[in-house]
């Protein structure tokens, strides 16, 4: 039963909210498949000489030949030096939780509403 | 005129049979037409709730010594969303179902710690203890019940524009 997918996503949202992992904000060019569209800011970690990324895309979910929806998902890859995807990890929910913690530890919104409503 | 009766014996038993089958084929399709019902109608406010739950949980087992108490309350509202939840689940989508249910049914019985538990539920091994193994278990089971649910979701929407 045990999912080491799922033990690592989970070991990034504790590392991160106790910034025990550092995630900065990067310009990478990634050639999407299928009109999928990246929808935030992209994120980069290094943990072990590893390099991760986490991004917001959305892509369209087909329920008929010719009709489809918007959604959203969140992705996370292991890449090489050249910021090429080696790996992409399988998608549970709980990434959302990660981009959550990323996104507020990046965005610094924790400190700043800690400073202004002291 | 015995023979008459003994045929229209016959007859009145074969239609009890073939009536019983009918009603019960019927109630099959009520009760899938129900289950649909619920997973149209309460699944998106429980999938939010599941959601809250989740996101909550992941902010707090980051510092689980500290937030012990909300760790448990959180844990403990994921019991009646699962109890509505169920009714719009077929009985093999409830595998990540069951195992999250377990999980969160320990928080009657949780402790904080060893020393909190009585001699008799430690004997008889009655206890849980809010540790980090306990609530990790219980996040990954619920983010992957969420990740199934989602994915149920849209397989539901597909059928429904057929």
């Amino acid at each position: 039963m045990r999912n080491k997918n799922n033990e690592f996503i989970l070991a990034l949202i504790k590392q991160t909210n106790n910034d025990d992992i550092n995630w900065i904000i990067v310009d990478h060019k990634i050639d999407l498949p299928h009109e999928e569209k990246i929808t935030s800011k992209i994120y980069k970690t290094t943990i072990l000489e590893k390099s991760f990324r986490l991004y917001e895309f959305q892509y369209k979910h087909y329920v008929d030949e010719d009709e489809w929806l918007w959604n959203q998902r969140k992705r996370l890859e292991l890449i090489d030096e050249s910021n090429d995807r080696l790996y992409e990890f399988d998608y549970n929910y709980s990434l959302n939780d990660l981009f959550d913690a990323v996104s507020r530890k990046t965005s610094g919104v924790d400190d700043f509403l800690d400073d202004f409503l002291n | 005129m015995s023979e008459l009766a003994d045929w229209l014996t016959i007859i009145g038993f074969i239609i009890t049979i073939l009536t019983y089958l009918v009603v019960r084929s019927n109630k099959k399709e009520i009760n899938e037409l129900n289950r649909k019902n619920f997973f149209v109608n309460r699944t998106p406010e429980n999938l939010k709730e599941l959601k809250n739950s989740s996101l909550a949980l992941s902010r707090l087992i980051s510092n689980l010594e500290e937030n012990k108490r909300e760790v448990l309350l959180e844990i403990s509202k994921i019991a009646p969303i699962l109890k509505s939840l169920k009714k719009s689940l077929r009985e093999h989508d409830l595998e990540y179902f069951n195992l999250l249910k377990v999980e969160v049914d320990k928080h009657r019985n949780i402790f904080y710690k060893i020393e909190d538990v009585s001699w008799l539920k430690r004997k008889l091994k009655l206890y849980v203890i809010l540790d980090e193994k306990y609530v990790d278990k219980t996040f990954i089971f619920l983010t992957t019940l969420i990740t199934d649910i989602e994915s149920l979701d849209k397989d539901f929407k597909k059928d429904l524009l057929k």
